[in-house]
């Protein structure tokens, strides 16, 4: 019987659509490497286990594979090893029809370590000498082929695809109880099986034992590092965390949200001991690195810079299985707001697995000028609103953007994109870091009795469009709201009460701005209000100019408000 | 520009009328079958140098201009898009939508002031100087990332790294398909290749990964890739996150590969290695062409600055010195105009008669023309 004494650790996350485990599992492997660079010592070992991942030819036929182990080859993730079942067959029938690469081939370019079990239906000591070989190998992740025969034991339904995805059937599963000599009735658990398998709880129970030991005398002997493991092994943020974040104000210099999150980003890296993160290839430009921090690289694995390359899908999914590992990483990841449809798989899997990643999204609109339309989101804002437990932040200036940071540190169940801009915005009176958890907030208002003339609704980079449209009708003696709705999903979960303070039914002269689909604000502005939005594709210009064409500007704030 | 007078009307032959500036006239030739080609023969290698120079300055000089760009990739991919467009593809500047021309896609999109030079001097209507001159701006035919709708030329919308690539491959599933529903053991009425140029970005996307598969399992021979092998992408050296061995993996993937080493200044290398990739019949082919991003740039080349920022004022200059062009911005010599591609005014009562289709191909035929042999020549066969 082999020895055993590391832990095996599954993969935690949903999995289901083809690839995104695997990713996972490069990043439960990164996080791995990381925790034990940054917290073994010579004379105890604390953080030592291994990831193991079951890839099918589906799997190994996305592309979020190929991102995710380029990248585990490039890591060295030594104590990653993947079973890859070779059965020749997907849902379409045979693997001949469209899956016909060298896949050892492929991992081999990739520098992985990679194995073949050929007969993987009955040849247990090759599968324990290819585990143990594998384990043996430690600068480099391990592909072992294994190839088996899908539903082995059914006569007349193995090998085929039929047996992929659809129940066996009454008659054939009687066929199979026959083929494999299992007279059993159905979920029957034979007394020498049980017996044998039980021996894991005890076993289990020991091994936990046996850290805790382990950790008491590194507590003795760490107690500064010991107290930071704890913090990120239980998720507990240090007190007054929050506190670190920069403070801004009306005269702190106007700048970009994209900076402002490197600053947020910054302060937090000093204070909460688990943040991890970095950028497909666009760090320089989403402003994400952590400058007191090296790069996360193979022989520097204790640095908190992750290098993803341009490999947008690979990176969410990696951080996935980061945020995954334990309650206290907290793993961000960043690039242009537009290419999260390059990772949206992974997105939707955070959502879904309450997998707290936050999601640094710069250059979020028209904003961005000269790119073109290939590079301006339109309906990324309102996609994402409308994605369960998704919380979808776009701050207007430096308050809003610590504010976003704060939620976003706090939900560790909840995944949180913030889209940044990549021009200058002034920082504007009335915003707070108080108001961003409200959602939805007045940051400005001239009337006395929750009946404004006017409210007009924005986030981000349009709120100071909203500010100006909203001095200019004030000069004109009306009495108008700015409301700026900086995350749609907090604001829906506020009391009556306060929607009602922000949002009177009775006042319907509504007009929102957003450089962006206008669909979704109908819900804030009411059929007798007016959206102002873009619900084309974007155009290749200087920013100002598409501004002014696409009509997102103060001017038409005032007359769709005069019109109402 | 001087319209040539059409003077023989049997397409049998184009008098070449010499001399005037802007043209490159050819003698015509009737090939067995009454087919129509356009040969080219490679222009001596002072001219090729200054074409290529003509592309850098061109795509150096728009970004200058729109103060946003991305010189870096056009600067170091001149040389191959020179050999490419003007030895290699088939096309007709007069008709960007010709069925049977070949397809060449941009997938590292941002580079498109390559594209955009390069179907400048080629001949394409679509893309005069002025509207490189308006590259970003509103309203231009030159927008920031390649849109196909937009600017005739552009076969497929590139910017988000990788889709292009994918796009290659179903443009050459399209025409091994239309080509095996078609073709007759007597006429081949559908026969083109389809180039994609790749950088490390788009390798790194796993679509390219997934699209390269499936090319490799449908043997599309007729699929030639050019991957620039520059080692730099936006965040630097691609040491930091991409050392993966490319062309072992795409030799897993069923694909033909090839390394050509020296892409700045090893022009016939560029050459035999096509070549090569067209004999290959049953196997995508791959070719690693190594350069360097920002070539010509003093100070800038080979930095991740050069990738998607304009040089700036001195850096302009200084690479002007470096490279001896002492031109003005968006100048084209006579003598590289005057080598393109037929342009568009030889579209002739004759050649509207026979097709209107001229082309070029790889097969090398001397040919004496008034304007003398050291600028090349052409020699038009109809369809």
């Amino acid at each position: 019987m082999p020895e055993h004494e590391t832990n095996l650790l599954f993969c935690l996350a949903y999995a289901g659509p083809l690839g995104q485990g695997i990713a996972n599992a490069v990043g439960l492997a990164l996080a791995e490497k990381h925790l034990a660079a940054r917290f073994n010592k010579p004379d105890s070992e604390i953080v030592d286990h291994y990831t193991y991942c079951i890839v099918g030819d589906g799997c190994n036929m996305e592309g979020i594979l190929t991102e995710a182990c380029s990248l585990a080859g490039h890591w060295g993730l030594g104590k990653l090893i993947v079973f890859y079942d070779d059965n020749h067959i997907s849902i379409d029938g045979d693997t001949e029809i469209a899956f016909t690469e060298d896949v050892s081939g492929r991992f081999e370019a990739l520098g992985w370590h990679t194995l073949w079990v050929k007969n993987g239906n009955d040849g247990y000591d090759e599968i324990r000498k290819a585990i143990q070989e594998a384990k043996s190998v430690t600068d480099k992740p391990t592909m072992i082929k294994v190839t088996t025969t899908i539903g082995f034991g059914s006569p007349n339904k193995a090998n085929s695809y039929a047996v992929h995805g659809a129940a066996l059937g009454t008659s054939e599963v009687e066929a199979t109880r026959a083929n494999l000599g299992w007279p059993y009735e159905p979920f029957f658990v034979p007394e020498d099986v049980k017996s044998h398998w039980s021996r894991h709880i005890p076993q289990g129970a020991a091994l936990e034992a046996d850290w805790d030991a382990k950790f008491a005398q590194y507590e003795q002997k760490y107690p500064e590092d010991a107290a930071t493991l704890k913090s990120i092994i239980t998720g507990e943020l240090p007190a007054g965390w929050a506190d670190a974040l920069p403070q801004y104000t009306t005269e702190s210099p106007a700048d970009a949200t994209r900076n402002l999150s490197q600053q947020c980003l910054n302060a937090l890296a000093k204070v909460v001991p688990g943040l991890i993160g970095g950028s497909a290839d666009l760090a320089s430009s989403n402003m994400t690195l952590l400058k007191m921090f090296g790069d996360f690289q193979k022989d520097t694995p204790e640095e908190r810079n992750v290098r993803f390359g341009v490999r947008e899908h690979g990176m969410g999914a990696i951080c996935n299985g980061i945020a995954l590992h334990t309650p206290g990483l907290i793993p961000y990841c960043a690039t242009f707001f537009v290419f999260t449809d390059y990772m949206r798989g992974a997105m939707r899997i955070s959502a879904l697995s309450e997998a707290g990643v936050i999601y640094v999204m710069t250059h979020d609109s028209i904003g961005l000028g000269e790119d073109g339309p290939t590079h301006q989101p339109i309906e990324h804002l309102v996609s994402f609103r409308a994605m369960p437990n998704m919380l979808m932040f776009r701050p207007a200036d430096g308050k809003e953007t610590a504010g976003a940071y704060k939620l976003a540190v706090l939900n560790r169940k909840r995944p949180s994109i913030l889209a940044l801009s990549r021009q200058k915005l002034p920082h504007l009176p009335g915003t707070s870091i108080e108001g961003v958890a409200k959602g939805g907030y007045t940051i400005s208002d001239n009337s006395t009795d929750n009946k404004p003339d006017y409210i007009i609704m924005s986030t981000g980079s349009e709120v100071e469009i909203a500010v100006k449209a909203a001095e200019e009708l004030t000069k004109e003696g009306k009495t108008v709201r700015v409301v700026s709705f900086v995350c749609w999903e907090l604001f829906d979960e506020q009391s009556d009460e306060y929607k009602e303070s922000v949002l009177p039914e009775a006042v319907t002269a509504r007009i929102s701005i957003e450089a962006g689909s206008t669909l979704g604000w109908q819900k804030y502005v009411g059929s007798k209000g007016k959206t102002i939005g873009i619900d084309k594709f974007g155009a290749s210009a200087p920013a100002p100019k598409i501004y002014k064409e696409y009509g997102i500007t103060a001017e038409n704030v005032i007359a769709a408000a005069k019109s109402l | 520009m001087a319209t040539p007078t059409p003077t023989p009307t049997s397409p049998a032959s184009i008098t070449a009328s010499g001399g005037r500036g802007g043209f490159l006239l050819a003698r015509a030739r009737v090939a067995p079958g009454g087919r129509w080609a356009v040969r080219a023969q490679p222009a001596a290698a002072e001219l090729v140098e200054r074409s290529v120079n003509t592309i850098r300055f061109l795509a150096v000089d728009a970004v200058e201009k729109a103060k946003s760009g991305h010189p870096g990739l056009p600067m170091g991919c001149a040389p191959l898009g020179h050999v490419l467009f003007d030895e290699f593809l088939r096309f007709n500047p007069a008709n960007h939508a010709w069925f049977d021309r070949d397809r060449f896609v941009l997938s590292a999109g941002h580079g498109c002031m390559l594209h955009y030079a390069l179907l400048h001097l080629a001949g394409y209507q679509g893309v005069t100087i002025d509207d490189l001159k308006a590259f970003r701006q509103w309203g231009s035919r030159t927008p920031g990332h390649p849109e196909n709708f937009e600017t005739d030329g552009v076969e497929v919308t590139t910017g988000p790294l990788g889709q292009g690539f994918a796009n290659a491959v179903g443009l050459a599933l399209a025409e091994k398909h239309l080509a095996a529903r078609f073709n007759k053991p007597d006429l081949t009425v559908v026969d083109h290749y389809t180039y994609v140029i790749l950088g490390d970005g788009c390798q790194m996307e796993g679509v390219a990964n997934e699209a390269a598969s499936l090319a490799g399992h449908w043997g599309l021979g007729k699929l030639i890739a050019f991957y620039d092998d520059n080692h730099i992408s936006i965040d630097g050296s691609t040491a930091i996150a991409f050392t993966e061995d490319v062309l072992a993996r795409y030799e897993a993937l069923g694909w033909h590969t090839i390394w050509v080493q020296n892409g700045n200044t090893g022009y016939d290398d560029i050459r035999a290695a096509i070549k090569e990739a067209k004999e290959v019949k049953d196997k995508p082919t791959l070719i690693k062409v190594t350069t360097t991003i920002g070539y010509g740039s003093p100070n800038k080349a080979s930095t991740h600055s050069v990738h998607g920022s304009a040089l700036g004022s001195k850096e302009v200059e200084a690479t002007r010195k470096n490279l001896s062009w002492a031109h003005e911005p968006f100048h084209v010599p006579d003598e590289v105009k005057r080598y393109s591609v037929v342009p568009v005014e030889l579209k002739l009562q004759n050649f509207k008669v026979i097709t209107n289709k001229l082309f070029c191909c790889e097969e090398i035929q001397t040919c004496s023309s008034s304007l003398g042999s050291s600028s090349g020549c052409c020699i038009l066969h109809s369809v």
